[in-house]
This record gives C-alpha cells, sequence and structure tokens, in this order.
C-alpha cells in the first residue's frame, strides 16, 4: 500500500521492538520497556500485540488474528485487515498454517510447533501491581525476587471462596525466577504455557512493555501445597462438536433460557467437525 | 556451679549516627548499645529527633554519618534457631556465619531480607503497617509466605494461634482490618510482626491515638508477649507511663542530641538534666 511502510511501523521503530524483544527472550519473564508508538486504534483494542506483531512480520509470513479464541470477531477481524492493508501478508485461519498468531484471551487448541509465534495483547503487564501501586517498588520486588505477596492474594481467594477464584491472568513463574502475568487467557491455557515449542510475546502498548516466553521454557503456575492449581473443567460437552477437552463458552440462544456450550477456539472446532463429516 | 551471664551480648551497635535535615532538625551523634533481650526506651518531646533515630535504625533512611552495626551471637546460627534453611538472608553460608553486619554497608537486598526476617517495626499508625485490603489471616500470614511457607492449612492456623495471642477473636481471620477498631488494628499489627519471631522489634509510638484503657490493655499485652518471646526492643514515645511501663533503659533526646540514658527507673525518679527534669514534672499525676 502506497504512502506506509511496510506493517506499517517505520524501521527504526522496528528496530527498537526487536532489541527490546531480543532482552526479553533472553530474561525469560521480565518486563522490559520500549517506546510505544500511537497506532492507528485505541488503547485496550490490542496496541501492544500490534507493534509486535508488525515488528516480527516478514512479507511472507502467514498470519492468524484471535479474540477469545474466535477468527470472527470484530477484534480479530479488524487487526487481520489492518495487517492485509499495510504488509500485504497472507492471512489465514488455520493455526496449522500460520507463523504468526495475535491473540487475546487464549491459546490455541490446537499445539503449537516449533518455528510458529504467538502474540499476546496485554492489559497490565505487572502481576504485583494490584498489591502494590508504586512501579518503582514492584521492579525492586522483581529483582530483589520477593513474591511473598502473590501467595497473599491466592490465601484471600481461598479464605473467601474456600478455593483459588482466580480464572484469569493467573500468575506463573517463568524458568524459577521472574513472576509474570500471563495476560487474561484462562488459567485453562497455563499448562499450554509450560514446555511450549512456539516463541511466546506479550505486549503491553498503554504500560508500554513487553515480555517473553522462549520455547521449551519452565512455566509453573502459583499455587498452595494443600490446594494445587486446577484448570477449569465443563459437564457439558461441546455442542457442535462434541469436544471433551476444549475450554468452552456459554451461549444463550433465547430468552426462555436456552443456551449451548461451544469450543471458544473456532478453528479447532471447525476442524473437528470437518473431520467427523 | 554455672553462672548465669551477667553481661548479655550486644546485638545493635549504633555508632555516631547523624541524619541532618537542616540545623538541629533530626539527630545528631547518637551513639548505643542495646544488648540482647533489652527493651530500650526514647522519649523526648515532638521535633527532638526521636522518629528519625527510629528511621535510620530499622534501615529505612541512611544516615548522613555513622553506623549501625547489628550483631549476631555466634553460638546461635539462623537456620539452628527457626529450623529451615529458607530463613538465611542469603544463600552463601559463609555470609550468614557472619557475626557482624553494617547495615547500610550490606546490600539492599540483604538488608530488606534481615528486615523481613529478623527484624520487626510497628507503625504508630496500623493502616501503614496493615495491608488494609486483605483480611487479618492474609496480614499475619504475609511474612510467613514471604519465607515461602506454601500451606494454607498450617499458614490459617498459626494466623488463629496469633490471633488468641494478641486477645483478637480467632473467629474474626477473614475480616478486613478495616471492620477492627483502632486498639484491635494494633493488635493486629503486632501479631503480623511477630510472627516470624523477629529478633529485633522496633515500634513507633505503638499506643498512640487509642484512649487510655486500650492502651493499659495493649502495654499489658506487650509486656507479655516481650518476655515471652525475649524480644529485644527500641521504644520510641512522648508518653513517659508507657516507657516506664515497658522500657528497662531510656535515652532522653532534645533537639536531636540525646541529653541523657539510664535505667528508666533512675531516670524517671531522679532526673538530672534540666530538661528531663521539666519532662518529668511536667507529666500529670491524677
Amino acid at each position: 500500500m502506497d504512502g506506509y511502510n511496510f506493517a506499517y511501523l517505520d524501521e527504526q521503530t522496528k528496530r527498537m521492538i526487536r532489541r527490546a524483544l531480543l532482552k526479553a527472550v533472553a530474561i525469560p519473564g521480565y518486563q522490559v520497556p520500549f517506546g510505544g508508538r500511537e497506532m492507528p486504534m485505541p488503547y485496550g483494542w490490542g496496541t501492544g500485540g500490534v507493534q509486535l506483531t508488525a515488528s516480527i512480520l516478514g512479507a511472507d509470513d502467514i498470519l492468524k488474528v484471535i479474540d477469545q479464541g474466535a477468527d470472527d470477531t470484530t477484534n480479530a477481524v479488524s487487526i487481520r485487515h489492518f495487517f492485509q492493508r499495510v504488509a500485504g501478508v497472507e492471512t489465514t485461519t488455520a493455526t496449522t498454517t500460520a507463523d504468526v498468531i495475535q491473540t487475546r484471551h487464549r491459546i490455541p487448541e490446537t499445539p503449537l510447533r516449533s518455528g510458529q509465534v504467538l502474540v499476546f495483547q496485554v492489559p497490565i503487564p505487572e502481576p504485583l501491581r494490584f498489591i502494590e501501586p508504586s512501579e518503582q517498588e514492584t521492579r525492586l520486588m522483581h529483582a530483589l525476587e520477593e513474591y511473598g505477596v502473590m501467595h497473599v492474594k491466592l490465601y484471600e481467594d481461598i479464605a473467601r471462596y474456600g478455593h483459588i477464584a482466580t480464572t484469569y491472568a493467573y500468575p506463573v513463574k517463568v524458568d524459577g525466577r521472574y513472576v509474570m502475568d500471563p495476560s487474561p487467557i484462562p488459567k485453562f491455557d497455563n499448562p499450554k504455557l509450560d514446555g511450549n515449542p512456539a516463541l511466546m510475546l506479550f505486549g503491553a502498548g498503554r504500560e508500554k512493555r513487553l515480555y517473553a516466553i522462549p520455547p521449551y521454557t519452565r512455566v509453573e503456575s502459583l499455587d498452595f501445597e494443600d490446594h494445587p492449581f486446577e484448570i477449569q473443567s465443563w459437564e457439558h460437552t461441546c455442542a457442535l462438536c462434541g469436544s471433551d477437552h476444549s475450554y468452552l463458552d456459554e451461549v444463550i440462544t433465547d430468552d426462555k433460557g436456552g443456551r449451548m456450550f461451544v469450543c471458544s477456539d473456532t478453528d479447532y472446532c471447525q476442524t473437528r467437525r470437518g473431520e467427523v463429516a | 556451679m554455672k553462672k548465669p551471664a551477667l553481661e548479655r551480648p550486644v546485638l545493635l551497635d549504633v555508632q555516631d549516627i547523624t541524619r541532618l535535615y537542616g540545623p538541629a532538625k533530626g539527630c545528631e551523634t547518637i551513639d548505643f548499645q542495646l544488648h540482647a533481650g533489652e527493651v530500650l526506651g526514647i522519649v523526648g518531646e515532638s521535633g527532638s529527633g526521636k522518629s528519625t533515630l527510629l528511621r535510620v535504625l530499622a534501615g529505612l533512611e541512611a544516615p548522613d554519618a555513622g553506623r549501625v552495626l547489628y550483631r549476631r551471637s555466634s553460638n546461635e546460627p539462623e537456620a539452628a534457631r527457626t529450623g529451615t534453611g529458607r530463613n538465611e538472608i542469603s544463600g552463601d553460608p559463609k555470609e550468614n556465619a557472619e557475626a557482624e553486619l553494617d547495615l547500610y554497608a550490606i546490600g539492599e537486598a540483604r538488608r530488606r531480607a534481615l528486615l523481613r526476617l529478623e527484624w520487626g517495626l510497628v507503625h504508630q499508625n496500623p493502616r501503614d503497617g496493615l495491608r488494609m485490603g486483605v483480611s487479618a489471616g492474609a496480614n499475619i500470614g504475609e511474612r510467613l509466605m514471604a519465607q515461602g511457607q506454601r500451606h494454607y492449612g498450617r499458614l490459617r492456623a498459626t494466623g488463629q494461634d496469633w490471633m488468641r495471642q494478641v486477645e483478637l477473636d480467632p473467629g474474626r481471620i477473614d475480616d478486613a482490618p478495616r471492620t477492627f477498631s483502632g486498639g484491635m488494628q494494633q493488635r493486629l499489627q503486632i501479631a503480623r510482626t511477630l510472627v516470624t519471631r523477629p529478633r529485633l522489634v522496633f515500634m513507633d509510638e505503638p499506643t498512640g491515638g487509642l484512649d487510655v484503657s486500650v492502651q493499659a490493655r495493649l502495654l499489658d499485652m506487650l509486656r507479655t508477649l516481650v518476655r515471652q518471646l525475649g524480644l529485644s526492643v527500641v521504644l520510641v514515645t512522648h508518653d513517659l507511663a508507657v516507657a516506664r511501663l515497658l522500657a528497662h533503659r531510656l535515652m532522653v533526646m532534645r533537639r536531636g542530641q540525646v541529653v541523657e540514658t539510664g535505667l528508666t527507673d533512675q531516670i524517671l525518679d531522679d532526673p538530672q538534666h534540666e530538661y528531663t527534669q521539666l519532662l518529668v514534672s511536667s507529666v500529670l499525676t491524677p
């Protein structure tokens, strides 16, 4: 497209972000500050993820964008069109054929392979923020590995609800060192972070921070000895593909109490239906 | 026959501490030693520099000059005392065996670990010392979790045990501190500080802002805990009655300088310095 550099951002900005990404990969889970740019979309729509994607996208890469697991939601469609226009790259909805996958809220059900890059859109990158409002103090706590307060939050959950009620943005410890917020993915997806063959990058546009989990990195979810980490489970199976092991969305179908449970990962669901048919 | 040691070992050695914000604002050339198991009271009027001195001692503010040395007795290694290896200030056993730590010469990481594991600080206002957003149990358990305890049931049992020790109803363990009265919040703050069994505790006006009957019960409880746990305490107060009840030894400060030191009874019954005489005579006795 005329008038724009490839993938919207200028080359100097991309270079700066790539440099920050290299640092992030070198120190898994550490939040690297970067000079975030204004993007032609509001904060909260994935400006962090878009800047990361723009920096790593090559002309022959195939891009997939998901929002809440679906390829056909507003945010996913608009970001996909954005890159079609400003980079002219090929896009897909198939997890297996994509080289770069930008995501909000989910990790695809289909296992990722080595060579793929998953880019997360992150609203609040600092896992300690809820208990410590000072940025200076939280950085010091990361530096000195003072992570006792993370368990204060989990303790509070159990005291109040009888179990760990944190269901998304569930804090993890990366490579035995940094405590990290895995962005608002459901804790159902936390086990997929551990030892994943794909490179996972996290970008927070408003907070101007990025961090990474390199392939095959150890990622543990925080828990108590007598209240171990557990993922969500459903009594239902997917109403469309019958899957009993994927993350399900509850969809209200009418105003008489009718509802159905379907896979939140639309590509996974469609692939399975294709196989069954 | 084995005789008890008369001279208790020195725990805190303060050498010529100076921290001035302006002429006669702050504290100047303070020099004293705190022995193990001793309660030292620092008294003086507002602006005499006692709180500044406490902040310097407690590792919150670096002094302009002077040193704060913390001595652990060598025959009582930290790991043996608490029974866990996780309590160590640093991973290097050689550093832990070190008997003397210069508070402002060691790195920030070790200083913060020391404050967290072996020392405690009780603020005048319980809101400064408590996390108001989380329950009483989480407040008491925080220091334990920072030490690496990861068993919810045990954390909770310890929390209830400590609530009993500071005379709070263990049934309120899940209540937020803001639903507690001022005196109860102060008790909670004390429980939260003492749960890791610190060796040295700094208290800044622990009974300030409480009414007299609540003060009396809190003081009584503090005295019991200090004796039971064998704590060493540096207590800052402007209230001579509090000092008389708790402190073994007193330091009287005025305009940033120590004007008189001695045993509590000696100072209060037979003050030598004119300022101390004024201070003691100005106390109303009903």
